[in-house]
């Protein structure tokens, strides 16, 4: 029998895994600093960078995409490598993989805190490291298949086919998602607008959730779970159900994030319906891998390793039954905007993406360095400091998000609002923002014994040479049998029924609505905005409002008493991108143009306390001071016309004296209140578009 | 026509006919899978990871 010896590249695996555990230390931070900052305003200390809609991309970037991203990456090379019986494709690739993904982490961390953001959530990042997010990416899928092309091991292990999918469908996602219209190094226009920005970014924000968080960290969970338990998965016929039913319905899912809002009511009711349909393949999926530490469910009591997995896969269940009942109207009535959904993605983030991280590096590392943990205790105290850490993490949020909920649609017996005031609303949870904080703390305190733990571990321990392994190679002879025995054998007719899968619903959604006309009813009297107005939209943009402010007032009773009328497809015909938000820390800004004059603006920017007393909200206090860029304006105007706004030539050409004309106006209206010099102010920008906001169409 | 049999068909009993498909789809995929990994290949495949470092056989849980 020919036998080959080969070496596994376990160097990249022990990178990205102190990658993932140096990064998850980061973004959890800035996570700490922002919960703190709900819960006690002054937490920015003033500085621009440092505030709650600069940093909060931050967090979800450096969690997602740095955390779980590497995480990923080191529990995908370690098990594709042992599943194939073959070294990585390349290792001049694998390192350009390793080093391009760090790279584009750094600069996230740099370029969102400065304030270049696209706004659209978790894909803040403007257009340079877009593009370089998909050369590294193909490098990494070259690398992947590369190894599938170059395997020992006929049939394709469960787990790859997780990798398989994630790897094609994150790509389409980030592609289609990320198509921008580049105005300057780093100021970009979506390419879609309104509604049609809305769908696109909600069906990749979803799949991102999907195919980033959970399809390859299921993938992870087919491969170490049954190494942590020693014994086979519960069942490879379930895996089998799980992994196609999961990717083909996964991508309908994400017009729930859309539900009441503009978005034309097929769409809100096939996303609400598929998500439902999820928890079956969801749960599937839960229960082949809870079931595969059958028989040996007594070992929870001392390996800590095992007692993370399990959570980690609990945690998978009770998000992915929760989504779906989220995903339901009537309880996403009351629920979204609120802090029930946060506790919700911190279930998922927490609970399963991190634990089964924290599981994989405890089970990885001591192999890696060919050594034994340093202590079974501090891991022991790392699991339950987590656990406390998250259910009161997710315990507070849930009364929060509750409590405010039920507030905002509160009507008392005459048929008034009964907290009319939104800030009556946040002034109640703001004890439920230091039970946060307080979980939070508690869970990165556990990543910080845990980073103590590996270290001592690996102290003084040279790392070994790469590990050897022998197999003997397959041959090409012809398969007989049942399809998917087949199918398992034959990589690429695998991976072209897995995009056929995924593409079916991202089509069925998204061509209709970019396509027929009827789903985006226009109205005549929704114009362009302004030079003025487009500058300030920018440094809305810029400081991150949306993060905190929605601009979509659903037609519920509650919200039309509270902020006027309803939000109407028609009116976001312009936004590039749009603005529609998916947490209100604040209240809702469609209809807030021309509801206060400019002057409370300014003040309000300026010292929110000085207008709204219990306002959380941080000062903005630069932007009355900073002179307003508008350099590119012609150029940004320009480009709104490339995408379809029907701005003229006199508008491209006048559009810097016409910017200074209406700046000129707000700060006339300004000097007359007393406050002198704001024409070429920031604020004045920002004052002009907020003046604009949903005024369209208002009586 | 597509949209005349879906929408204006009115056939009370489609429900019901759903609701059987359902059930039964829903019960042969059950069956199926608590098959576990009965024949060879499901059984090879779902050993298949046990293969390059872990020593301890399927027996070792109690199967």
């Amino acid at each position: 029998m020919n036998v080959e010896r080969f070496q596994y590249d376990d160097d990249i695996v022990r990178k990205f895994m102190w990658a993932t555990l140096i990064w998850g230390l980061v973004g959890m931070l800035v996570g700490v600093i922002i919960a703190l900052q709900l819960a006690f305003w002054q937490g920015n200390m003033g500085i621009p960078w440092l505030t709650f809609g600069r940093l909060r991309p931050l967090h979800t970037n450096a969690v997602i995409f740095a955390f779980a991203g590497n995480s990923i990456f080191a529990g995908m090379y370690y098990s594709t490598q042992r599943l194939l019986k073959t070294r990585l494709f390349s290792d001049a690739l694998t390192r350009i993989h390793f080093w391009g993904w760090q790279l584009i982490i750094v600069s996230a961390a740099i370029t969102l805190p400065l304030g270049y953001t696209t706004s659209k959530e978790y894909a803040e990042l403007e257009w340079p490291i877009d593009i370089a997010i998909t050369l590294v990416w193909v490098v990494m899928a070259v690398n992947f298949f590369g190894t599938i092309w170059k395997r020992r091991e006929r049939h394709l292990y469960v787990a790859i086919w997780f990798y398989i999918a994630s790897i094609v469908t994150v790509a389409v996602l980030h592609i289609v998602n990320s198509l921008e219209l580049p105005v300057a190094f780093l100021k970009s226009y979506s390419l879609y607008a309104g509604v049609q920005d809305a769908l696109v970014q909600w069906w990749y924000g979803h799949n991102a959730v999907a195919f980033f968080l959970t399809t390859p960290f299921l993938g992870m969970m087919y491969y170490f779970m049954p190494k942590v338990a020693e014994g086979p998965i519960y069942s490879y016929r379930l895996s089998i159900i799980h992994f196609w039913s999961l990717v083909f319905l996964y991508i309908w899912t994400g017009p729930h994030h859309l539900l009441f809002t503009a978005l034309p009511d097929w769409a809100q009711t096939l996303g609400m319906l598929l998500s439902l349909m999820l928890i079956a393949p969801s749960w599937g999926g839960m229960i082949n891998g809870l079931l595969t530490l059958r028989g040996g469910w007594h070992k929870l009591r001392d390996d800590p390793i095992i007692k993370f997995m399990v959570v980690a896969i609990t945690f998978y269940g009770m998000s992915t039954f929760e989504g779906p009942m989220l995903a339901i109207k009537s309880l996403n009535m009351l629920t979204h905007y609120t802090d029930w959904i946060i506790s919700h993605v911190h279930g998922g983030a927490l609970g399963w993406n991190g634990f089964l991280t924290f599981g994989m590096a405890y089970w990885m590392i001591p192999r890696l360095y060919n050594t034994k943990l340093y202590s079974l205790k501090l891991a022991n105290v790392h699991f339950w400091l987590g656990l406390l850490g998250i259910l009161t993490y997710m315990i507070s949020m849930y009364i929060s998000g509750l409590t405010q909920g039920l507030m905002l649609l509160d009507f008392d017996a005459e048929g008034y609002l009964v907290y009319p005031t939104f800030i009556e609303t946040v002034a109640t949870i703001i004890p439920f923002y230091w039970l946060r904080l307080f979980g939070g703390v508690m869970y990165i305190t556990g990543l910080i014994i845990m980073l103590f733990n590996l270290l001592k571990t690996v102290s003084g321990v040279k790392a070994p040479a790469d590990m050897e392994a022998e197999a003997v190679p397959f041959k090409r002879t012809t398969l007989k049998g049942k399809f998917h025995y087949i199918l398992e054998a034959k990589p690429i007719l695998f991976t072209i029924l897995t995009i056929i899968a995924v593409l079916i619903g991202s089509v069925i959604e998204i061509v209709p609505m970019l396509a027929i006309e009827s789903n985006v009813p226009s109205i005549s009297n929704v114009k362009p905005y302004t030079p003025l107005e487009l500058e300030g939209r920018d440094l809305y943009i810029r400081e991150g409002c949306n993060n905190c402010h929605s601009q979509m007032v659903r037609p519920l009773r509650a919200e039309t008493e509270r902020y006027g009328d309803y939000s109407k497809a028609g009116e976001f015909v312009y936004d590039h991108p749009f603005l529609w938000g998916s947490r209100r820390t604040g209240p809702d800004l469609h209809r807030i143009g021309g509801k206060y004059p400019n002057l409370w603006h300014l003040r309000h920017m300026e010292d929110p306390r000085a207008i709204v007393k219990e306002s959380i909200m941080p000062s903005y206090a630069w932007l009355l001071t900073d002179t307003l860029d508008y350099g590119n304006i012609k150029a940004k105007v320009e480009a709104m016309t490339k995408l379809g706004v029907p701005y003229t030539e006199a508008d491209i050409s006048g559009a810097e004296a016409a910017l200074k004309r209406q700046a000129a106006e707000i700060a006339a209206d300004l000097s007359e209140s007393g406050v002198q010099g704001m024409e070429d102010k920031e604020i004045t920008a920002l004052i002009a578009y907020l003046q604009r906001l949903g005024t369209d169409i208002k009586e | 026509m597509l949209k005349n049999v879906i929408s204006q068909g009115n056939f009370a009993i489609w429900p019901s006919i759903s609701l059987v498909i359902f059930t039964l789809t829903f019960l042969g995929i059950l069956l199926w899978i608590y098959r576990k990994n009965a024949a060879k290949h499901y059984h090879d495949m779902a050993n298949m990871i046990l293969d390059d470092d872990c020593k301890q056989p399927e027996t070792k849980n109690g199967r």
